[in-house]
């Protein structure tokens, strides 16, 4: 049997300021080689849960675990939980002006290198590996050397998130809608992209609202996530029968 | 009768000799040090340096390791205000470099009380000159080391660039072994017509050194001037820039970087009159501020009756990295002309958490985050400064000063 990467159980979070509850009781089990696709309605917790397992402030989980590897990560720094291997790729990627996009990878690959043991990697071989994970996503090279994702298209941004989990090699990369505000090619190429770096010792985590993108992206599970709980699981004919029914079959009950 | 606080401070500062100084010395004494009921003080107190016990010292033998701030082929080191020549090397530069006599120089004029305090206790004036249509191949730095415990440290400069003379001056301020130094440093720079000066200052005073500036700049026709005012340190640091721009088509441009740490205290009084038509002023200051430390900015800009088509913009970003850091923030612009554009923004707030969580998200660290976004926000400035060499020395600085790379 396959490694369990990533391991939530019973998993229950608040919104730190308003007591809120989200995440009511939530678990999924996610192993090496593996991609999971989670769906549900708006405010069903989607992004609550791609925020809690990187690390995010203003959240509480107030019951359950995370187990990442192996390893409980909930008291871990969001750097800590991507030193582990841990991955997010945003729905809505931040724009840092004067931060260089390269600068910053090399910092972030040295600083993961460093907390695994590893050796730093020299500038040669980092150009290098720039150069080849850039054509992946086919990121314009300038746009790799620009500062992180000021004035990128929608299209170039979600680009970069994905320029940027190749350049990680995460083992576990949570996708938080990848696919929204992308054309159909721009969305083809994200994909790709994703489906070149898909090995059997890594796995992902797709969340999305529609269905087309698994088209792209073939989950082996899909999952769906209503009132803070996984509610049913399936194949990928069930983002199918979702697109075709809604939700709310699911809900009502 | 009750010893007044002047007279207090005065108690080991020796007297002056010469009449023009004796002079100054007298209008010291006869001065009161501003208080936060002083418009212009409002939001610094000098309680620091008026309650301090200096002195003001002759030549100091030490050994003073300053090779690291050396930034320019030809250098002028000034140690607790008196000039040490066995330590400069200046034969390559352009600009004629003399000293006079405290006793015999030419002083200034309705000064203030630092002002005349200054002129009573300068050693020699150090006069900088470049002739009509020269051109320096580099800057000349000038570096004033503060050294030793209760110093008083009072340097005056004059400098003339000739008409379409073009310069680039440094100014440092050091400090080594230094406790309670208090720098006193005036002054007066003229650009000639058709001219370019520029100057880039680099506060560095480590140790509890108080540091009051007042430069004062005159600027002719078709003038250019630059001034790049850098505070990485310095307990309590207030500069006066006031710029005189009396000719039309002249450009100057101001920036700032203030790092603030600790308890430190920082105050940029910055003031453009520009007095004729066709100029342009450009003005950015940006403040990094820690611990408890406390910042001021207050940029004074007059468009007078007769500058018509001014274009001055100014432009203060403040970032504060603890809840216990402040600034106060004023900009001041009086326009009496009717044909101008002049523009204002003062923004003050702390880093952007959505951007730290996203780094933060690629492995790296809480702190490094912050360091990251800081060195942007202050790279933005330092990248408007022409000079290769002052710009990498700065980098060094925050490197290795607050780890920081930029």
């Amino acid at each position: 049997m396959s490694k369990t990467l990533l391991d939530i159980k019973n998993l229950h979070a608040e919104i730190e300021d308003e007591g809120k509850q989200i995440l009511k009781g939530l678990n999924l089990k996610v192993n090496a080689g593996e991609v999971h696709a989670i769906m549900g309605p708006n405010g069903a917790g989607k992004s609550t849960l791609a925020s809690v397992v990187s690390g995010k402030d203003g959240y509480e989980v107030t019951d359950g675990e995370i187990n990442f590897d192996g390893k409980d990560i909930l008291d871990l720094d969001p750097d800590e939980r991507a030193k582990e291997g841990l991955f997010l790729a945003f729905q809505y990627p931040v724009e840092i002006p004067g931060v260089s996009n390269i600068n910053f990878l090399r910092t972030a690959l040295n600083e993961i290198k460093d907390y695994r043991g590893e050796e730093q990697i020299s500038a040669k071989d980092f150009m290098a590996m720039v150069r080849e994970k850039s054509k992946l996503v086919e990121l314009d090279a300038k746009l790799a050397s620009r500062a992180v994702n000021e004035g990128f298209s929608g299209g170039e941004k979600k680009r970069n998130e994905i320029f940027q989990m190749a350049m990680l090699e995460p083992k576990v990369s949570i996708l938080d809608e990848t696919d929204s505000g992308l054309d159909i090619d721009a969305l083809r190429t994200v994909a790709a992209g994703v489906n070149k770096l898909k090995s059997e010792n890594n796995a992902v985590v797709v969340i999305t609202h529609y269905q087309r993108l698994l088209d792209y992206i073939v989950p082996d599970f899909v999952h769906v996530l209503a009132d803070g709980k996984i509610v049913k699981t399936g194949d990928k004919s069930l983002a199918l029968e979702l697109e075709e029914k809604g939700y709310d079959w699911l809900t009502e009950a | 009768m009750a010893e007044s606080k002047i007279e207090k401070f005065a108690q080991n500062i020796i007297p002056p000799q010469g009449q023009n100084q004796t002079e100054a010395w007298e209008k010291f004494l006869a001065s009161e040090f501003p208080t936060t009921r002083d418009e212009y003080w409002k939001y610094t107190r000098v309680g620091k340096i008026a309650n301090g016990n200096y002195k003001n010292v002759d030549r100091v033998e030490d050994h003073i390791n300053i090779t690291d701030d050396i930034v320019c082929k030809d250098y002028l080191v000034v140690v607790n205000g008196v000039i040490r020549e066995d330590l400069s090397q200046y034969t390559k530069t352009k600009f004629k470099v003399e000293f006079e006599s405290a006793e015999t120089a030419e002083l200034n004029d309705g000064l203030d009380v630092f002002g005349w305090l200054n002129n009573a206790t300068i050693n020699r004036k150090i006069s900088i000159k470049l002739g009509k249509g020269e051109r320096t191949d580099g800057p000349l730095q000038l570096i004033f080391v503060g050294y030793g415990k209760n110093i008083l440290q009072s340097s005056l400069v004059d400098v003339e660039v000739g008409d379409n003379a073009e310069g680039e001056l440094v100014f440092s301020y050091l400090g080594r072994n230094s406790e309670e130094v208090f720098t006193n440093f005036y002054s007066r720079m003229h650009v000639g017509k058709n001219a370019s000066l520029s100057v880039n200052k680099f506060q560095l005073e480590e140790g509890s050194t108080s540091h009051v500036s007042n430069d004062n700049i005159v600027q002719e026709n078709s003038s250019r001037f630059t001034i790049n005012t850098n505070t990485l340190y310095g307990q309590l640091v207030r500069n006066n820039l006031n710029i005189r721009v009396t000719s039309e088509n002249c450009e100057t441009n101001l920036n700032g970087i203030v790092m603030g740490h600790g308890n430190n205290h920082v105050d940029n009084h910055t003031f453009v009159s520009h007095d004729k038509s066709h100029c342009v002023s450009n003005e950015n200051y940006k403040y990094v501020m820690d611990d408890k430390s406390t910042g001021v900015f207050n940029g004074r800009v007059i468009v007078q009756k007769d500058a018509q088509q001014i274009n001055a913009f100014q432009s203060n970003g403040n970032i504060l990295l603890s809840d216990t850091a402040s600034i106060n923030a004023k900009p001041e612009l009086e326009i009496y002309a009717d044909d101008v554009k002049c523009s204002h923004g003062s923004t003050t707030g702390q880093l952007d958490e959505n951007a730290i969580f996203y780094l933060q998200t690629r492995g790296i660290s809480k702190r490094n985050a912050e360091k990251m976004l800081v060195a942007a926000f202050i790279a933005e400035v330092i990248e408007e400064y022409e000079n290769e060499d002052v710009r990498s020395y700065l980098f060094r600085q925050f490197e290795q000063r607050f780890g920081w790379v930029l």
